[in-house]
């Protein structure tokens, strides 16, 4: 030992300082989580009898009482910006990854990356998981879910009208539309949801993407998004050429949210429409839907040769800031995201299974797509090959983690509409949301 | 019995003092007002006055949440900027229109439902009145969901019994068409704020003696006549409570906005509620979110004082 520079003094200090070190974060983060008598929980409106069994579970083992709220997703940053600014004491979130940026800087998040098992979590996460959920370099949650917009189709409408396949571009949209239309099948087969809310952007950078376009680069330089060849200029046009030339998607298409327009397609209007993933099972559920059985998923329609890439998007189990600031309380908030989004103690994402083979939400987890059971569950409502195939193609919104982004964002929306309903140019518009965004960045930049 | 006013634990020549103080003051009218009136006073403080006054602190500050610990005086410049934003004044004429268009619509439609609920008997109107509050006593948040069945481009009611009356022959857009929009919402607010309107109308018109109709028909005047000359006159204060409330309530309208078009189709129904709401709570600018808040509250309070010098005239109340 004296060889190695070591004496046997310094070898047993450094083993105790080791062994110690080791114990620390055990000895304090456990006995402190158990004096926290109870852990504020948020989320959103969503398979509520599920998200209260798995906290009546956190209850009995965590040996802690969960309060419990939850409000509509459309409504749900607004509310949290509430309850974050009146200073509603919250411990633990759903937190979206659009949001992400805009809530760390606001000091309302705590990153995770100190906690046990996160850099295990870490390598299994899919694609742009990691990405989604990192902001300067720190990890804020661990995947609730991940999804992406998905192209559906009713497949027995498109037999009807004598379609083989479902259509690979959007030219091909608006021919088998007009093909089902003028077969008396449906009015209007091209199911659109466009209401200027929360999904308007997933369903302009699905539009967008798919005809391979960008929006701005990583340094958040917006990339020819003003041309008036560009992919989103290409988008928008489509829609209004669906909406009052080919007259293959529903007048009142820009009051329709998502939910309204699951239910239309699911009540069996419409042949085609692009919604979330996890929207198929909930279309092939013969309890809630006319046409159980009958709606496929196929990659997206493209143009311009690209790519069928979609808009996607990570949500995820996140702890607050304050309850960071108490250390009980930050190692029982982690003990609960950790419960939600890790694994149990058989090594199984068991949550983030459940949501796939119960309610459709895809995961974040890669050893989840090896799964029989997630196998099993997805051929019984799609195919999983299919689902792993768009999933790798998902992007999120370019430009999501910006500061500004969400204020961008509020700001596209009534603009991209009035260009919709004639009453602005496209070119200019685009303009205008360039101009708009390079204002912000240099506001916050 | 020990005395309520007496103090307990104190010094006896303080308690004296302070008790002997307190129990003049309390022989006073202005005291007893005081004494009463003060802790309600000092609630109002404490929830009105204090939050008015920090957010005028907040308006003249760059409150953004998104840089929370930056926040520099900037004077007027959150005012500046909105004032100067195109979004700000398609809000001010879209809120103008709304506002007028409904409180002409309240105040009429109250007024013509009032005179016929005056008209029945008094056991038709001891059902009537209470039914016809039901609208009014619907929350404002299910009310537009109310509404947004109704309107609905698909599914809604007025489609359907529009379609079933022959007065359309297809479904119409009334939510997602620019031109129609505003004045749906119109409609909605319309339609919930009349039976406070009728009500108070009503109750003015049951104030107006029988005398004066009974003189007016032996002068010969006509019912046109005796509406102009003695009913209208008598309305006069329930208008002005009619126009003050119904003013404030629909320059303040954002419920049916935030549930039916979130301000769409393009900027067609944003209002300047809706504008405020979106700054401040979408955009994270709880500086110019505050400042147009302000700017609004002192709109509705000279809208407010304009009524009053216009219509109230304390010798005929």
């Amino acid at each position: 030992m004296k060889e190695l520079g070591l004496s046997r003094r310094k070898l047993l200090r450094n083993a105790a300082l080791g062994t110690a070190a080791l114990a620390l974060p055990v000895s304090r983060a456990t006995p402190s989580a158990a004096m926290v008598k109870s852990l504020n929980f948020y989320s959103w409106t969503y398979g509520i009898s599920f998200v209260k069994q798995r906290i009546a579970e956190f209850e009995k083992l965590a040996k802690v009482k969960i309060n419990y709220g939850n409000t509509p997703g459309s409504k749900y940053h607004d509310t949290l910006v509430v309850k974050f600014t009146g200073k509603t004491p919250l411990d633990v979130i759903y937190m979206i990854d659009g949001h992400l940026a805009e809530f760390v800087e606001a000091g309302w998040l705590y990153p995770i990356d100190e906690f046990p098992r996160v850099d295990e979590y870490r390598k299994e996460f899919i694609g742009p998981t990691a990405d989604a959920l990192t902001y300067n370099g720190k990890l804020y949650g661990l995947p609730y879910y991940v999804g992406h917009m998905a192209f559906l189709y009713n497949e027995e409408h498109l037999e009807k009208a004598g379609i083989g396949a479902p259509p690979k571009t959007w030219d091909e949209v608006v021919q088998q539309s007009l093909q089902i239309k003028s077969k008396g099948i449906q009015e209007y087969p091209f199911l659109q949801f466009l209401k200027a809310d929360f999904w308007m952007g997933e369903m302009l950078f699905t539009m967008m993407y798919s005809r391979g376009g960008r929006f701005v680069d990583e340094k958040y330089n917006v990339m020819g998004y003003d041309k008036p060849d560009s992919a989103v200029a290409q988008s928008i046009q489509w829609i209004i050429d669906a909406a009052k030339k080919h007259k293959i998607t529903q007048p009142g298409f820009m009051e329709l949210n998502e939910v309204a327009a699951l239910k239309a397609f699911s009540s069996g209007t419409g042949s085609f429409a692009i919604l979330p993933n996890y929207r198929l099972r909930a279309a092939n559920e013969p309890k809630s839907s006319k046409v159980a059985g009958k709606i496929k998923m196929a990659l997206i329609p493209t143009a311009n040769n690209a790519k069928p890439n979609v808009c996607g998007w990570t949500r995820a189990y996140s702890m607050t800031a304050s309850a960071a600031k108490d250390p009980a309380r930050k190692a029982m908030s982690w003990k609960m995201v950790d419960f939600l989004g890790g694994k149990d103690k058989s090594g199984t994402y068991r949550t983030a299974k459940k949501w796939f083979t119960e309610f459709g939400l895809g995961f974040g987890h890669a050893p989840l797509f090896k799964d029989p059971d997630i196998i099993s569950a997805a051929n019984k409502w799609g195919e999983a090959k299919l689902f792993e195939s768009q999933m790798a193609l998902s992007k999120p919104k370019d430009g999501q983690k910006a500061v500004w982004y969400a204020e961008w964002d509020q700001f596209m929306r009534p603009r991209v509409h009035k260009a919709i309903l004639g009453q602005a140019d496209i070119v200019g518009t685009l303009k205008t949301l360039t101009k708009q965004w390079n204002r912000l960045k240099r506001r916050y930049g | 019995m020990a005395n309520i006013l007496s103090v307990e634990g104190a010094e006896p020549a303080a308690q004296a003092g302070l008790k002997g103080w307190f129990a003049r003051r309390m022989q006073t009218e202005g005291g007893i007002a005081a004494f009463f009136v003060g802790p309600a006073l000092l609630l109002m403080v404490l929830l009105n006055i204090y939050p008015i006054l920090h957010s005028f602190y907040v308006s003249v500050h760059v409150y953004n949440l998104k840089r929370p610990h930056r926040n520099p005086f900037v004077g007027f410049e959150n005012y500046v900027m909105f004032l100067e934003s195109e979004d700000f004044y398609n809000a001010l004429i879209n809120t103008v229109i709304f506002v007028v268009v409904s409180v002409i619509a309240v105040a009429l439609i109250g007024l013509i439902f009032s005179l016929a609920l005056n008209e029945l008997g008094s056991g038709v109107r001891k059902w009537a009145v209470p039914l016809i509050l039901v609208p009014w006593a619907v929350p404002y948040v299910a009310n537009g969901l109310i509404w947004e069945w109704i309107y609905h481009s698909d599914y809604g009611v007025l489609n359907g019994l529009l379609v079933a009356l022959g007065v359309i022959d297809k479904y119409q857009t009334w939510l997602s068409n620019p031109d129609r929009a505003l004045y749906t919402l119109v409609n909605a607010f319309v339609w919930k704020e009349v039976p406070l309107a009728t009500v108070l109308f009503l109750t003015a018109l049951q104030a107006i003696p029988e005398d004066l109709y009974s003189a007016a028909k032996v002068d010969q005047a006509g019912a046109p006549r005796r509406f102009w000359h003695i009913t209208l006159p008598a309305l006069k204060l329930a208008f002005l409570l009619v126009l003050v409330y119904t003013s404030i309530i629909s320059i303040k309208t954002f419920d049916l906005v935030y549930i039916l078009t979130e301000g769409g189709p393009g900027d067609a129904t944003a209002l300047v509620s809706w504008y405020t709401y979106v700054e401040t709570f979408r955009n994270l600018q709880f500086g110019s979110g505050a400042s147009i808040s302000y700017v609004i509250a002192i709109a509705t309070f000279i809208l407010a004082i304009g009524y009053i010098k216009i219509l109230y005239r304390p010798q005929e109340s």
